[in-house]
């Protein structure tokens, strides 16, 4: 494959790549659709003629009915081969006539021809005379105007996929509303690989075969065409013939026809495709780098973890009181936590899809919001069950303070016990009194300290154990969070590899 | 021919006759008695028919369709063609039904119009050339006798009449080779690129009594004209057929093929006319002999009355039929816009009364009590603020002026706030929910397509309506206040505040808690919800105030719903349209009946 036949076809990749990317996002564009097609179209038109046999040009003649399409095509083929005639329609399949047939089959079993249409030219009897036009292939097409229905959908679908285009219009027909809206109007995108031929000329006076044909050059500027040679033909007088074939040689030599029809439909396929995809480049990794913890931060505040992790700073300070029963039976702390609330939550989820879609262009937008708010109705209670068992994890080390309770307890049996056995000394009045003293001091100083060192501890306990909640709520917020980004980060790399390839697909 | 009022009439008949709008006489006249009964009744059936057709045209007159739906350009244009055609033909053809006939020549672009038109009258009186399209400006052609008829205007009212040509002026051109009786138009063509000359020469064709249709040897198979013929057998329009330019080797074939393509599309009986392709004269007119079968053809119509009579009446009646069978389309055009209307308005208002019903449904099923709001509510509990609210309600101390360190600030105030946020928050999310249902609706429908696309705003929030919402919660919060007041004696006393501002925290925990049946759990935060719900003055007011913020939530969105439909009711569609138009058509058929009787007669 040549340079720009491979650059072609790595254009259309990524025109196909892009349809798919974009295929489930866009929903319902025939604009989609249509790129599509042409993506395959090329891929066959650029594969036919990726051999050096097979590089033919294929041009068409086109046009309304009874204008000379068959007569052109016959003149051209300097032999009678496309049946004309007197009565309206003519022509009702399309006729091929192919200079140099090598390699031609795989083309025209592409392009529909039937074999019986199918004619050769140059052979060895021609010597080279027809050598220059070595590697044509013409088509002579159905009418496009006539009430025929089928002449009319064979032409179109030919005159979508050749790769020139022949315009032939008559002295009647030139000005015909059903060529210039229902086709040259439309053929924008196709300027470098059209041709519109005036044909029957002998049945005007010279002058007004010139003024009709600057009127008819007039109409296909008007059509949006402009710069495409407007030739004036008749195949009585033979006027004309030599500028067309001219034309033809040039398009078979240079082998570009093909090349530039596809890159004509391209450009107006990645044109048509431009307003899906900004311009300025998506920053999908910074959008769920500060979505996921803004979303989590919304989250928590919509289950109320500020609110639970006081709650248990609280029952910690009430279940750590020292003094206290030494060993309190009963199921450990109630791990609540409210359900959250829906309105918090639609409104963060809300946020995060109008912060990730700021800048993108429709259907974008939708596409991130629905994908954001997919969950969204089970969200309440997804959360709620994330951070009560979240809550649940967080052990309160009860164990430590059963000890301190018994510490305490001792201290107060040793200060009691230290007292009454003072008092029974001092009673009897014999024994020692310092060692019940010693021991009476010791307990209420024991008591004393450790009522003062498990209060201190306990505030700073509850504190850390209110943090210690509040950071696991937080983190089973997280994750909930990053389950609700993940669809939209594939929504938004799916519009960054859109972006690409077509920014890719209209880099020529 | 004499157009005027015939001595022969009897007196009588003749001043009814001038006394009526339709006055026009007939040519031969009718037998005594019964001709007098038969002419009253032709005058009725015809001012029956008459105005049937203007009120039809008077419904027309407000045929708008408005949404850009699938259907609605083409009825557009129907009604506009409709319209012009009531105004061109239909009305004044019922009135002056002895009129001179106006054959319109119609046909491709280059199919030879003008170059016939002037051959048959003998004289260059439309332009013909090669650049195509030639003829912009119709041309009408009549004997000197018939020029008063055409010139003021009796057909065609809408078209300035002029003796130059002109574009979209009608060029009046008096011609003797032409026998009185018959015009002839000729129109610019139905398939060129000029949309301005397609739009024209349909209006004229409309308006035509007869129709001479050229067409060539080339053009013959074209879709376009096809089309048009197919059209004018539809509506029984009297045609008769060209085949220009046809080469003199292959006449016999090609007249034959069209011939056979005329049968198999039904209009095998129409006259068909063929002339040969061949050099003009000097004048650029064609050979005499190529046009004396047509030149004699339309002087037998024009001479005979009989004949004109029958072509008026068959064109009139088919014209009418067809006109029928458009309105009907039309009225089911007018029926789409009512639907498509209706489609969008429902949309609104399902989406807003979903918000509604999102409201009270949040409210009673204790939703509010979530979040952060259940942690304040628990703090609410636990610090005791609660206990001394309920029971500084269950037991009023009217006499008492002090009031401990506890029951000092107000009750609540931060729980209060957060709930107050929190309710603002709700009513902005069902707003922006229901916005986003609409748009949701609205993008699949074509209708409701077009609405986001001309109002950037619609089906989005509006941008004060958060303010709104505070601002509401806020009224709400006052009202509130107002009440609890009035529920104690109107002494100001500390105590007296303090048990005013416990009532309201109290009602409006009660406004957004469940039934106390539905708390079922047992610890002591939900408990105590159970206690506030088990006070029967809080409850009482909470029931109220729940209810007057639904009225006030529900106000706030009125005003959103109608942003909305004022929109959809700016575009103005008119239900009343389609009944119109069906009850013409229904008209309009009942006296195309008579019509057609008194043709048959």
């Amino acid at each position: 494959m040549t340079g720009p036949t491979a650059d072609l076809s790595r254009r259309f990749d990524s025109l196909g790549r892009f349809t798919r990317v974009a295929a489930p996002h866009v929903k319902d564009v025939p604009k989609l659709i249509s790129a599509a097609a042409l993506v395959e179209r090329a891929r066959a038109r650029l594969h036919l003629g990726a051999s050096d046999e097979g590089d033919h040009t294929v041009v068409a003649l086109a046009g309304a009915t009874g204008v000379g399409k068959s007569s052109l095509f016959n003149a051209l083929a300097r032999m009678d081969l496309s049946p004309s005639g007197h009565l309206r329609p003519t022509t009702g399949h399309a006729h091929a006539c192919v200079w140099n047939a090598r390699g031609a089959d795989p083309l025209l079993d592409w392009l529909g021809v039937a074999p019986q249409r199918r004619f050769v030219r140059e052979s060895a009897l021609d010597a080279e005379d027809e050598a220059p036009l070595r590697g044509l292939v013409l088509l002579d097409l159905p009418d496009v105007d006539s009430i025929a229905t089928d002449n009319r959908i064979e032409a179109d679908r030919l005159v979508g996929i050749v790769d020139l285009v022949i315009w032939v219009l008559d002295p009647q027909k030139y000005a015909d509303q059903s060529v210039h809206d229902g086709y040259l109007r439309h053929m924008g995108a196709l300027c470098d690989v059209t041709v519109v031929v005036f044909n029957q000329i002998d049945r005007l006076t010279p002058a007004d075969a010139d003024r009709c044909r600057a009127d008819l050059a007039r109409l296909v500027e008007a059509d949006g065409l402009p710069g495409v040679p407007v030739i004036a033909t008749s195949t009585v007088s033979g006027a004309g013939i030599e500028e067309i074939r001219v034309l033809l040689e040039k398009a078979v030599s240079g082998r570009s026809a093909a090349v530039a029809r596809l890159e004509g439909e391209l450009d107006q396929a990645v044109a048509q495709l431009g307003p899906l995809v900004s311009a300025e480049p998506l920053n999908e990794e910074g959008v769920s780098r500060e979505a996921v913890p803004e979303l989590a931060d919304g989250f928590a505040a919509a289950v109320g973890v500020p609110g639970v992790a006081r709650e248990a700073e609280r029952t910690y300070r009430a279940r750590a009181a020292v003094p206290g029963p030494p060993f309190r039976r009963g199921s450990p702390a109630p791990a609540e936590v409210a359900p959250a609330d829906p309105a918090a939550i639609g409104a963060t989820v809300r946020r995060l899809a109008a912060r990730a879609t700021a800048g993108l262009p429709a259907p974008w937008p939708d596409e991130v919001r629905a994908a954001a708010s997919d969950e969204l109705p089970q969200l309440p209670d997804e959360l709620a069950r994330a951070t009560a068992a979240a809550r649940g994890q967080v052990s309160q080390h009860a164990a430590g303070w059963r000890i301190a309770r018994v510490l305490w307890w001792l201290a107060l049996a040793a200060a009691i016990g230290g007292v009454a056995w003072l008092g029974w000394v001092l009673v009897r009045n014999s024994g020692d009194r310092v060692l019940p003293a010693v021991v009476a001091g010791a307990g209420v100083l024991s008591v004393v300290a450790v009522t003062v060192v498990a209060a201190i501890w306990r505030r700073l306990a509850a504190r850390r154990y209110g943090r210690k909640v509040e950071a696991r709520l937080r983190e089973a917020t997280l994750t909930v969070a990053r389950e609700v980004v993940a669809p939209v980060r594939v929504v938004l790399r799916d519009y960054a590899d859109a972006q690409a390839a077509l920014t890719d697909a209209s880099v020529g | 021919m004499n157009v005027r009022g015939d001595a022969g009439t009897p007196a009588e008949a003749t001043r009814q006759w001038r006394a009526h709008p339709l006055a026009s006489a007939p040519d031969e006249p009718p037998e005594r008695s019964s001709g007098l009964r038969r002419q009253r009744w032709d005058l009725a059936v015809r001012a029956d028919l008459d105005e049937a057709l203007r009120q039809v045209r008077a419904g027309l007159e407000f045929a708008t369709f408005p949404f850009d739906l699938p259907g609605a350009p083409s009825a557009r244009q129907a009604a506009a063609r409709l319209a012009a055609q009531l105004d061109d033909y239909l009305i004044p053809r019922l009135r002056r039904i002895d009129a001179p006939l106006l054959a319109v020549v119609g046909g491709s672009t280059g199919a030879g119009k003008s170059t016939l038109v002037n051959s048959l009258v003998q004289a260059p009186v439309s332009s013909a050339g090669v650049i195509r399209p030639t003829t912009r400006g119709p041309v009408l052609v009549c004997h000197p006798l018939d020029g008063v008829w055409f010139n003021e205007r009796f057909l065609l009212s809408g078209l300035a009449r002029s003796t130059r040509p002109g574009e979209h002026q009608l060029q009046v051109i008096n011609a003797p080779a032409l026998r009185p009786g018959l015009a002839l138009l000729d129109a610019p063509d139905i398939d060129s690129v000029v949309a301005a000359n397609r739009a024209l020469a349909h209006e004229l064709m409309a308006a035509a009594d007869l129709w001479l249709f050229v067409t060539t040897a080339v053009r013959y198979a074209d879709a376009v004209p096809w089309a048009v013929l197919r059209d004018a057998r539809d509506r029984g329009i009297a045609v008769a057929l060209v085949l220009d330019r046809v080469p003199l080797s292959a006449r016999g074939e090609i007249t034959a093929d069209f011939a056979r393509m005329l049968t198999d599309q039904r209009l095998g009986d129409a006259p068909l006319f063929v002339v040969t392709e061949s050099t003009l004269d000097r004048h650029g007119l064609l050979d005499d002999l190529e046009v004396a079968p047509i030149k004699r053809w339309l002087d037998t119509v024009a001479n005979s009355a009989a004949e004109r009579h029958g072509v008026t009446r068959r064109t009139l009646l088919g014209a009418v039929g067809a006109a029928g069978r458009r309105i009907e389309d039309l009225a089911a055009a007018a029926d789409q816009q009512v639907q498509a209307t209706a489609h969008v308005v429902g949309a609104v208002r399902e989406a807003y009364g979903h918000a509604m019903s999102e409201v009270e449904g949040r409210l009673r099923s204790g939703a509010m009590l979530r979040g952060e709001i259940y942690a304040q509510w628990q703090e609410l509990v636990d610090s005791g603020e609660l206990g001394l609210a309920l029971r500084s309600l269950d037991r009023p101390r009217p006499g008492q002026t002090r009031i401990t360190k506890m029951e000092r600030p107000a009750p609540g105030r931060r729980f209060l706030a957060a709930l107050h946020g929190a309710l603002a928050a709700l009513v902005s999310e069902v707003d922006i929910a229901a916005t986003e249902r609409i748009r949701a609706q609205w993008r699949s429908d074509p209708a409701g397509r077009e609405l986001l696309a001309k109002h950037e705003t619609l089906a989005r929030p509006w941008p004060g309506f958060v303010d709104a919402a505070h601002d509401l919660v806020h009224h709400w919060h006052t009202w509130l206040r107002g009440q609890a007041r009035s529920e104690a004696p109107r002494l100001r006393t500390a105590t007296r505040s303090y048990q005013t501002a416990a009532t309201v925290l109290l009602s409006t925990v009660a406004a957004v808690a469940p039934r106390p049946e539905e708390i079922t759990a047992t610890t002591r935060a939900p408990q105590m919800l159970r206690s506030v719900m088990e006070n029967r003055a809080a409850r009482d007011l909470g029931e109220r105030a729940r209810a007057e913020f639904l009225v006030r939530v529900g106000d706030l969105l009125a005003l959103e719903v109608e942003r909305h439909l004022s929109a959809i009711s700016a575009v103005a569609v008119n239900p009343a349209l389609a009944p119109t138009l069906r009850d013409g058509a229904a008209r309009l058929g009942v006296a195309r009946s008579a019509f057609a009787t008194l043709d048959a007669a």
